[in-house]
């Protein structure tokens, strides 16, 4: 358990795997993963068109050679280095309970979580029915439907790759972009409306419709599924405690090298610039590879 | 307040309290990182909870960021590992709350899945 590593990664998601299939480790290194298979919480959505870069980084990136996966293994903190060149702690629950693993260098990649609706507080009700994507993933991957007629409101490449896997499951779909967003290239069995204000959640205890806001003019939508991907946020409640410097929204702040305030400690991805679309997670991935081999970012 | 100095610090934190199991360390609830141990120890107690909330307000899970929704559907499988509880009857709150609808029949239409992809060894 007290075995020095060369690298820690929090996460192995798709900013690690691609940190790791660029070549990235830098020598004996070891992945900590929540989830019991790498590729993040994207995983559920990389069939669907879009997600063709993501797919590829995911596909075969977990079999690198000298790198050690933990799978069901939760980093709950860190305990930055407590004086130059000592080594960083974290704090790791897997089944066999709570473990410390310690490394020269850092590297956080541990994500985001989705925005939900008590997030942006939207008014209404709280009734069953009204979820994230990784919600809907989850139940399908267990062949469980989630509801009979949903709406998705986002517009990003992840909220259609959703709502393409509910109508393929049989459920009646209907997208509702964001305002001020455009409707992603969603495949006919999703029925897209126009942009419009999602203001208010009606109905207990199942979810019974939602209320848009277009041009003025309120309209009530039918639903026992809403299904909302607006936005992720980053997932650093962890860190809370380290002195690793976060932005106002909870992201990790960075230099152009990826390292954070904290000497030797890392960070890429989602839990740096959140997205629901993972756009940088592949590039930053690739590049502080470069940077943890000496060379430039 | 009776307190003593103390010239030692763990950098580490206790194990859970909890009657857990040795091997049910694992998180469930990422969000405010509770156990599988902590879960199954209330689905374990004399009186275990009935819903998803009450679950939620014996231990702290489903009650971060996301609100549950990394987490429901891993409790829904210990509900049912633990008490014998049908999936589609577990309920959030009040009846008729069920978050799942219903089941994708064998043989349906599956839903497009993460099958397509190549996982390698696992």
């Amino acid at each position: 358990m007290d075995h020095l590593y060369d690298l820690a990664v929090v996460g192995a998601g798709l900013a690690a795997l691609s940190f790791l299939q660029a070549g990235g480790a830098p020598g004996a290194t070891v992945v900590l993963e929540y989830q019991e298979a790498p590729g993040g919480f994207l995983r559920a959505a990389l069939s669907a068109p879009g997600f063709e870069d993501a797919a590829a980084v995911i596909g075969g990136a977990h079999r690198v050679p000298g790198v050690e996966i933990r799978l069901g293994a939760a980093a709950v903190e860190l305990l930055p280095a407590s004086e130059p060149g000592a080594s960083h702690t974290v704090l790791v629950r897997t089944r066999q309970g709570l473990d410390r693993t310690r490394a020269r260098r850092l590297l956080i990649a541990c994500g985001g979580l989705e925005v939900p609706r008590e997030h942006d507080q939207i008014p209404g009700t709280r009734p069953a029915g009204v979820v994230t994507p990784i919600f809907v993933h989850q139940l399908l991957d267990r062949r469980y439907l989630p509801g009979r007629r949903a709406v998705v409101y986002g517009s990003a490449r992840y909220a259609a790759a959703t709502a393409r896997r509910l109508a393929d499951a049989g459920v009646a779909v209907t997208l509702v972009p964001p305002p001020g967003t455009r409707a992603p290239n969603v495949h006919h069995a999703v029925h897209i409306e126009r942009p419009a204000e999602l203001v208010h959640i009606g109905g207990f205890p199942r979810l019974e419709r939602i209320s848009l806001r277009r041009d003025g003019q309120l309209i009530d939508l039918p639903a026992d599924t809403l299904v909302y991907a607006t936005e992720m946020m980053a997932n650093t409640t962890w860190l809370k405690g380290s002195d690793v410097a976060l932005d106002t929204h909870g992201a990790i702040l960075v230099d152009e090298r990826y390292e954070t305030n904290v000497p030797e400690v890392y960070a890429i991805g989602t839990v740096v610039a959140p997205s629901l679309d993972h756009v940088q997670s592949v590039s930053m991935g690739r590049m502080v590879g470069s940077v943890l081999r000496g060379g430039p970012a | 307040l009776g307190l003593s100095p103390r010239s030692t610090f763990e950098d580490t934190i206790p194990e859970l309290p909890a009657d857990a199991r040795p091997d049910e360390g694992d998180v469930v609830c990422l969000c405010r990182q509770i156990t599988r141990g902590e879960i199954l120890a209330a689905l374990r107690s004399p009186l275990p909870p009935t819903t998803l909330d009450g679950l939620k307000r014996r231990t702290g899970a489903i009650l971060g960021e996301c609100q549950g929704n990394i987490c429901i559907p891993r409790i829904i499988e210990l509900f049912e590992q633990q008490l014998g509880r049908d999936p589609l009857s577990i309920e959030k709150n009040a009846r008729g709350s069920s978050p799942i609808c219903g089941r994708i029949p064998q043989g349906g239409a599956a839903p497009r899945a993460r099958l397509d992809v190549r996982w390698g060894d696992d």
